[in-house]
């Protein structure tokens, strides 16, 4: 039914370091970067990035998904300008908040949904088709490092401009042997040239993959060469790799990535 | 009517309404938020509920109102499943959820055409914005 909700623990505060980390891991969601504590559920990992910039360049920036607010004694969850899919992944998160802590439900002062949750438990509260459906990118490879301005770029990934750091993060290295050592997913004959440095040539445009996730073969060289931030989801998605691309990746069973 | 008028004018309206016996004065909701804010809801014996919300919401940070149509006029309208749908400032219909409608761009391949197409909707069932 796609309403505005009040999640208030029943018997203690919500361990918000848990919450974070579970949430930094969802490929369609990011922390708001002006205000600390505001979530947005994009809904789809291709379009989370691309929202995370519009949020940067314009902090009034109206949401394109649902919003979590998160603090101790009270998360918030606003629904009303969810996708199909945002509302999806929104379930998602809440029902695994209220697996873990026991939850007051409200809408308002007038209407608690506290018992209808604890006899229907939260996926009750949504429509037949949102609750169904599978989140969207489970059927799918989540592309990452498909800058705007590259040549196999999508039209509304992120820029790689604003992707640069001037110096090297922390696990630069790791995350760019990471990247070396993925599967070639698909090749492709043309030549990746630096778009930041007079085109110079880097190597085959392929694209490779972990199995879970796809991304250019030159993606490693920005890393390396300029520092280029990659999503924080992903990150800890090859933290929990171990940092080692699996090595047994059904490459015909992998879904069909589409580039555009 | 109400197109154009700002939120000090449709608050006298709704003053006017409640004078003349029209409809019963404002139930007031305490919205967990945020923003925490206390919403006004006035309730047509037709089926007619106006809410009002002074602190606005995610899509507007600022007082508007809204007039939605109850499904079933006995029912509750605690939440939208009983309301059928939304009126717009020129007085037509408008969905109640953002997912009711057709919206023509993908939110993948076109979101900035999406969320455009989006939020001239929502905004359509919005008064008091000028």
């Amino acid at each position: 039914m796609s309403l505005d909700l009040a999640f208030t623990p029943a018997d203690r505060f919500f361990e918000l370091t848990d919450i974070r980390d579970w949430l930094d891991a969802r490929p369609d969601t990011f922390e708001d970067p002006w205000r600390p504590d505001r979530y947005l559920i994009n809904g789809y990992p291709e379009t989370a990035t691309f929202a995370l910039e519009q949020t940067f360049a314009d902090s009034a920036q109206r949401p394109l998904g649902c919003v979590v607010y998160l603090s101790r004694d009270e998360i918030c969850v606003i629904q009303e300008l969810g996708t199909a899919a945002a509302l999806r992944s929104t379930l998602a998160f809440l029902l695994w908040l209220t697996e873990r802590y026991r939850c007051r439900v409200r809408v308002d002062d007038k209407l608690d949904l506290t018992e209808h949750v604890q006899r229907e438990g939260i996926a009750s509260l949504y429509r037949h088709d949102d609750r169904n459906a599978p989140l969207s990118w489970e059927c799918r490879l989540i592309p990452v490092g498909f800058y705007a301005d590259l040549e196999h770029g999508q039209i509304y990934g992120p820029s790689i401009e604003r992707a640069c750091r001037d110096a090297a993060g922390l696990d630069d290295e790791r995350l760019a042997t990471y990247l070396d050592g993925g599967h070639i997913y698909r090749r492709v004959e043309s030549t990746a040239r630096d778009v930041l440095d007079g085109d110079v040539p880097i190597g085959p445009a392929h694209l490779l993959t972990d199995g879970v996730y796809v991304w250019p073969a030159d993606l490693s060289y920005y890393v390396r060469h300029y520092h280029v931030v990659l999503p924080r989801a992903f990150v800890i998605h090859v933290r929990t790799n171990a940092w080692q691309v699996p090595r047994f990746v059904d490459l015909t069973a992998l879904p069909e990535y589409e580039t555009r | 009517m109400l197109a154009g008028k700002p939120i000090t004018a449709l608050l006298a309206i709704m003053d006017l309404e409640v004078s003349s016996g029209r409809v019963d004065g404002p139930e007031i909701r305490e919205l967990p938020g945020p923003p925490r804010q206390s919403m006004l809801t006035w309730l047509y014996d037709d089926g007619t509920l106006v809410r009002y919300r002074p602190l606005g919401d995610e899509l507007l940070r600022a007082p508007t109102f809204s007039i939605e149509i109850k499904a079933d006029c006995t029912r509750d309208d605690l939440t939208l499943d009983n309301i059928a749908f939304k009126v717009a400032t020129s007085g037509a219909a408008v969905p109640k959820r953002t997912t009711d409608m057709a919206n023509p761009y993908s939110p993948v391949t076109n979101p900035i055409q999406f969320q455009a197409f989006r939020d001239t909707i929502l905004m359509a069932s919005r008064f008091g914005v000028r």
